[in-house]
């Protein structure tokens, strides 16, 4: 055997070492990670050997609430399943470190009855089939899951989450979510949904168009398929029908959401029908293709849409002046730096423990699913039952859970009737680029920037619900695919 | 003339399925192993045998029927095919209308098990065979080209057939792995619900892996027997010299045309059974990506060795969590005390001011666990394409061939 081969053959033998060290520990990281559940026999022993704890020692503190799964005499564990390499990665990884300051905020103030709270973070890449082997991953370990991020994503392991009678905040707006027919009240939405927001955007624009111009707009209304795009073309189309509006171009599931897709179709549909308004429902990445394309061919419409088309990133792009001067940005919950009671806590905590993270809306988002998760947690706590079911009853009696004005009061109660708690209201922001480039842009860091900085979202609107949302008969969810 | 290696004394003994007691013995182990893992008996193996490993695992069986599909047409007959996912779409497609429910704006016949699976794969062969002539006709790189055409005509075909994917963004759902008679309430045997096999409790993981497992070994058996006989050789004149391979007598067209069916036969499985392990999918999903993802479970495992495509699946699926395990292993150690915290200290950067590549948070300092996955993973394929292009298989005969002859090593 010659040189190179030796040399090769011993390099492979440093890599088969390699593999093998890896392989062993991943055995010893699976078995510590596992909180002592993959035992199914464990687990459901768990339970009776601590419902008859009170009738021995009803002294020890916390030892008269009972549990399953996730929870132990001194720890809960939360699990996030996040989108941390995928298409939604830059925002979805700002809500889960704020989620992360949350926790830790919560720990040091002894967390939640006399327990610390564990975060097990999953990537999932926002891709279905990693979703769910996420969830099997995690299941036997959490008590609840505080961040799904999106709407097929989640809706693929509702079978899974109702054979563990686990509840979930997802990180989606889809109106099903408060339809009990479509997840039996598993996933706990949050404030509006996407079609609601559709019909409020609408009405809004429209009415402040009228004032402005004195002539009501015409509309089009481009959207991805699926749960997020074709419910939000649902409210938006609804409410042009009934404000008796004109639709020139509707463009619903026509938007790919693919980045590379040059969108030619729907940019020349919107510069040939000229519309006032176009709605979009979208992700940031293709509005940015869609307005830029359609600025060039000379369309000088205004731009407004459901939340997820937009991100304050967008200022940094070329179609920043276009945003700035003609996107309507509304808001489930208020934007970074709004001056409500809420933000004082979340700011302080950022400034104290990542001030090296540059500001972003997606933290208040990250932070009001801490807090309701928080709070139904405690609620289970409080009434002594932090079993899976016992955590889902809890969650299911909230009744306007109040965010300090960082987002419209929350409640699921009661949970068979969704027209009486379905949340309603968005608020309103300008987008504005001069505020946000003075205050630094790209650059800002929380610890530096003047005031935790800035992401250019100007309150214009606080949170309202227009005539079409209030009145809408919310039974069910607005698209079923 | 017994326990003497490498002496064979007869045609049979030397292309033999298992040539030696050794082998024969070894994989019976592997086999008692491999079945028994749920059960979870041994000692050091009990965290594979776990529920969420399970999954992972049988993803893994599923991705090796797929893989040992393309060993056949890219490592046995030569021909690079990026068509991959195309065919496996076509299975799974084939599966939902047969064996799906219909409602939500799709079709479906609920049919059973035992016509989908097999349907599944014989409509991807018929494809496989139409478009065969085209292929033939192409060699290397311009092959690779063709396939890839078909992958964006499978995309736009399911993306366009809304009663059968469910469209876009939507998807649709599949049927569930059970065995039925025929559309009867109670399966004949219930692989995708908790329950007990002769008298084992077992959980839904557990019984599909096992059912998984037991497909995986009769299509190991299959491209074995293929790779062995005059089909593979067939293939492997075709591979090593086409014109040489002609001259012989090999037919080329109609092995190629043979060698893109039997591929299509396997893809198609393969792609009904992943469909049917998740449940639901988009039309989208079956993209270039997937084609690209058993290429590299070919090349990591080992082109044209059964063992190698399985060994590839299996790692393409399995160190992704893996790694992640490693690097939540790394966090724990590092709160304790000893070298090992310290070389997870080392390793790990809690703060913008320690050193380390590993950062704790999800965004930065220091890179995140999953972006430290991502480049560890294409790392790993590199490494492997430069220092060993047989793959795992190759690392698996150096290592055996040294022990053959310890100690004395050359």
């Amino acid at each position: 055997m010659n040189k190179e081969l030796l040399a090769r053959s011993r390099g492979m033998i440093v890599l088969l070492v390699l593999a093998l060290v890896v392989v062993s520990c991943g055995g010893d990281g699976g078995a510590t990670t596992t909180v002592g559940t993959t035992e199914p026999a464990e687990t459901t022993a768990a339970p009776t050997e601590t419902t008859e704890a009170p009738t021995e020692t009803t002294a020890a503190p916390g030892g008269d609430i009972t549990f399953d799964v996730g929870v132990t005499e001194d720890t809960i564990t939360v699990g996030l399943l996040a989108d941390l390499t995928g298409p939604f990665a830059p925002l979805v990884q700002d809500i889960v470190a704020a989620q992360e300051v949350y926790w830790d905020m919560i720990n040091a103030a002894d967390g939640i009855a006399g327990r610390q709270v564990e975060v097990i973070v999953e990537d999932t890449a926002y891709n279905p089939d990693q979703h769910r082997t996420k969830y099997e991953a995690i299941r036997d370990q959490v008590a609840i899951i505080s961040q799904s991020t999106g709407s097929p994503q989640t809706a693929g392991v509702i079978d899974l989450m109702l054979e563990d009678d686990i509840v979930a905040i997802p990180l989606t707006w889809y109106s099903g979510w408060a339809d009990p027919s479509f997840d039996q009240s598993t996933v706990l939405e949050q404030q509006t949904n996407y079609c609601l927001e559709g019909m409020n955007v609408v009405e809004y624009v429209s009415n402040t168009f009228e004032e402005a111009n004195g002539a009501p707009p015409t509309w089009a209304v481009i959207s991805f398929p699926g749960e997020y795009g074709q419910d939000g073309a649902f409210g938006a189309k609804y409410a042009i029908e009934q404000l008796g509006l004109e639709l020139v171009f509707d463009a619903e599931a026509l938007v790919t959401p693919t980045p590379d897709d040059p969108e030619t179709e729907v940019i020349t549909g919107i510069v040939s029908n000229a519309p006032d308004v176009v709605f979009t429902t979208v992700n940031p990445t293709n509005l940015a293709v869609i307005m830029g394309g359609a600025a060039q061919s000379g369309f000088q419409g205004q731009w407004t849409g459901n939340v997820p088309s937009y991100d304050f990133r967008l200022l940094d792009s070329p179609v920043a002046p276009i945003i700035d001067a003609a996107y309507v940005q509304p808001g489930y919950n208020v934007a970074w730096g709004t001056d409500v009671p809420g933000m004082a806590p979340l700011r302080d905590a950022m400034l104290e423990s990542r001030p090296d993270l540059r500001p972003s809306d997606a933290f208040v988002v990250g932070w009001i699913e801490a807090r309701i998760t928080h709070e139904i947690l405690q609620l289970a706590a409080d009434s002594g039952d932090m079993t899976r079911a016992g955590i889902k009853a809890a969650a299911l009696t909230i009744e306007g859970f109040n965010f300090d004005g960082l987002a419209p009061d929350q409640s699921y109660s009661p949970p068979d009737d969704p027209n009486s708690y379905v949340t309603r209201s968005i608020a309103i922001f300008d987008p504005n680029l001069a505020a946000y480039t003075e205050a630094g842009g790209a650059a800002q860091t929380i610890g530096t920037a003047p005031n935790g900085g800035t992401t250019g979202s100007d309150l214009v609107e606080d949170f309202f619900a227009g005539e079409l949302a209030s009145a809408y008969d919310f039974t069910g969810a607005c698209f079923r695919p | 003339m017994r326990g003497r290696p490498l002496l064979y004394t007869s045609y049979e003994a030397d292309s033999a399925m298992l040539p030696s007691a050794t082998k024969k013995v070894a994989m019976g182990v592997l086999l008692v192993v491999a079945f028994t893992l749920p059960l979870q008996l041994i000692p050091g193996l009990k965290w594979l045998g776990s529920n969420p490993w399970l999954v992972v695992l049988g993803q893994a069986l599923i991705f090796a029927i797929g893989a040992l599909g393309l060993n056949i047409l890219t490592g046995l007959a030569g021909q690079v095919s990026l068509g991959h996912a195309f065919f496996m779409g076509m299975g799974a497609y084939t599966a939902a209308i047969l064996g799906g429910e219909t409602g939500r704006g799709v079709i479906g016949f609920e049919l059973p098990i035992w016509i989908w699976l097999p349907a599944a794969g014989i409509v991807a062969a018929l494809i496989g065979i139409l478009v065969a002539p085209t292929a033939v006709r192409v060699r290397g790189l311009y092959l690779a080209f063709v396939t890839i055409a078909l992958v964006f005509i499978g995309d736009h075909i399911f993306r366009n057939l809304r009663n059968v994917s469910g469209g876009p963004g939507v998807g649709r759902t599949w049927p569930a792995l059970e065995v039925k008679v025929w559309k009867e309430e109670e399966p004949l045997l219930a692989v995708s619900s908790d329950g007990s096999w002769f008298g084992i409790d077992l959980s839904r993981q557990a019984k599909q892996y096992i059912f998984l497992l037991g497909l995986l070994i009769a299509f190991a058996i299959f491209h074995k027997n293929i790779a062995r006989t005059r089909l593979g050789r067939a293939f492997a004149a075709i591979r090593d010299r086409d014109i040489a391979a002609e001259i012989m007598g090999v037919d080329e067209v109609s092995y190629k045309a043979l060698a893109f069916a039997v591929s299509s036969f396997f893809a198609g499985v393969s792609g009904a059974l992943l469909a049917s392990f998740f449940g639901s999918r988009t039309p989208e999903s079956w993209d270039l990506v997937l084609s690209v993802t058993f290429i590299a479970i070919i090349l990591i495992g080992g082109a044209g060795t059964t063992a190698g495509a399985i060994l590839g699946a299996f790692f393409v699926v399995m160190v992704p969590r893996l790694v992640e395990n490693f690097t939540r292993l790394l966090g724990e150690l590092a709160g304790g005390e000893g070298v090992f915290a310290a070389i997870a200290n080392f390793i790990l950067k809690s703060g913008a001011n320690d050193f380390g590549l590993i950062g704790t948070s999800v965004i930065g300092p220091g890179l995140s666990t999953f972006q430290v996955n991502l480049l560890l993973y294409g790392l790993l394929i590199v490494v492997f394409l430069i220092f060993e292009p047989l793959g795992l298989y190759g690392i698996w005969l150096r290592v055996r061939n040294y022990w053959k002859g310890w100690p004395f090593s050359y």
